[in-house]
């Protein structure tokens, strides 16, 4: 695939069919976006980083990553443009320091066409409270409609998972009663309306709410990797693979993802 | 195998401005003029940094003690400059590390950022709200 900065890295397959097992689950994952948006990465996978933010410079252990590559064929590439900012990259994954590591989509992530997704993380992180922000679309869930943010603690719930799903009503963030193992393979299911907000860890559904959402879908705003809006909030951990789907998964289809995200860090059981 | 080197440094909040005119001069982009962010670090007095850590070339640490050259993209030099001459950088085996002091933008290289914080005695300021 040559992607528009000229740069060309292994293609991703398509037209595969989600359900055959003769499949990688790379393809099989793949092909779960069907035309729907979002982006799929692996931040274990270094042909698929950069150094640099404009797509240069291979990554070796230990070198920052300025540019990830979307593997869903959305475009929806990542990137940090600030030397100092831009996680290390580790066999294990991408590592946030907690102090000035993120990422952010290069270009709106627009999922306005969809009140439905899927969003799933593979992470390690030295303790069940460190860090705040692992993924949020808009610089600021709690005040602008059609977000989701999937988030750590909070001062009233110390190291516990939670997840932000909203259309123009914000309910409380649905989350898990205990603070989250250190590596965890997180999933969370969104719709606005009728609303929905299923969240699992470690293949264990924790939460599964009705609470109204408002209406509306989930709007194009930037996607934030690690941070709130890219200055405060910041993850402390690893990040091995992320996808987020702006579509409603089966029950089959969301294991598939898990298992998918699960592959470098092998937690599920 | 990288040759990058961890540096982290914190910036008084009073110097933000300045540190990143030399974030400019030193670094990639003009992007890394926004190296320094908010002043969410306090010392033990309750003094407040912004913090920057990451992993850099080898070169960064000489460059940041050399005579400044104006890079392409453009930097305010003298605000440069004047960053400049507050820089005190701590190598592990350089002898006492210099913790972060309002006179001062204290550095250390060599060390993931958590242990670096520690060095430079400085810890979060805490938040006040629910993400």
């Amino acid at each position: 695939m040559m992607i528009s900065n000229g740069i060309g890295l292994s293609p991703c397959p398509r037209r595969a069919r989600a359900g055959s097992p003769a499949l990688s689950l790379t393809a099989r994952v793949h092909a779960l976006f069907g035309g729907a948006q979002g982006g799929m990465w692996d931040f274990t996978d270094p042909s698929t980083l950069r150094q640099m933010s404009n797509g240069t410079g291979a990554v070796a252990d230990g070198d920052p990553v300025g540019w990830a590559q979307d593997l869903s064929d959305n475009g929806n590439h990542l990137v940090q443009a600030v030397a100092f900012k831009r996680p290390g990259f580790g066999w294990e994954g991408a590592g946030f320091d907690g102090v000035d590591d993120s990422f952010n989509s290069i270009d709106l992530f627009d999922l306005s066409a969809t009140g439905e997704l899927v969003v799933c993380v593979a992470l390690d992180r030295p303790s069940p409270s460190a860090g705040r922000i692992i993924a949020e679309i808009t610089s600021n869930s709690s005040v602008n409609a059609g977000t989701i943010a999937l988030f750590n603690g909070g001062n009233a719930s110390i190291g516990v998972d939670r997840f932000r799903s909203r259309g123009t009503a914000n309910p409380a963030p649905v989350g898990f009663a205990e603070p989250g193992p250190n590596r965890a393979i997180i999933s969370c299911v969104g719709r606005i309306s009728p609303s929905m907000r299923v969240m699992r860890r470690n293949g264990v559904e924790g939460v599964n709410s009705t609470s109204p959402q408002g209406t509306g879908t989930y709007g194009s705003w930037p996607l934030y990797i690690g941070s709130r809006g890219g200055d405060s909030e910041f993850f402390s951990g690893r990040i091995a693979r992320l996808v987020i789907c702006g579509r409603l998964p089966s029950p089959e289809e969301t294991a598939l993802i898990e298992a998918w995200c699960d592959e470098p860090l092998r937690v599920l059981p | 195998m990288s040759d990058h080197v961890i540096v982290t440094i914190a910036v008084p909040a009073a110097h933000i401005a300045d540190a990143n005119e030399l974030a400019r001069c030193l670094g990639y982009s003009a992007a890394d003029g926004e190296s320094f962010g908010t002043a969410a670090w306090q010392d033990g007095e309750g003094h407040l940094y912004a913090v920057a850590s990451g992993p850099v070339r080898p070169t960064f640490v000489s460059a940041s003690a050399s005579p400044l050259a104006a890079p392409a993209w453009g930097a305010d030099m003298a605000a440069a400059a004047r960053a400049q001459a507050l820089v005190a950088i701590h190598e592990p085996e350089a002898g006492e590390p210099p913790c972060a002091a309002p006179d001062r933008i204290a550095a250390v290289a060599g060390l993931a950022a958590s242990a670096a914080l520690a060095v430079l005695g400085l810890s979060p300021v805490p938040a006040d709200a629910d993400a």
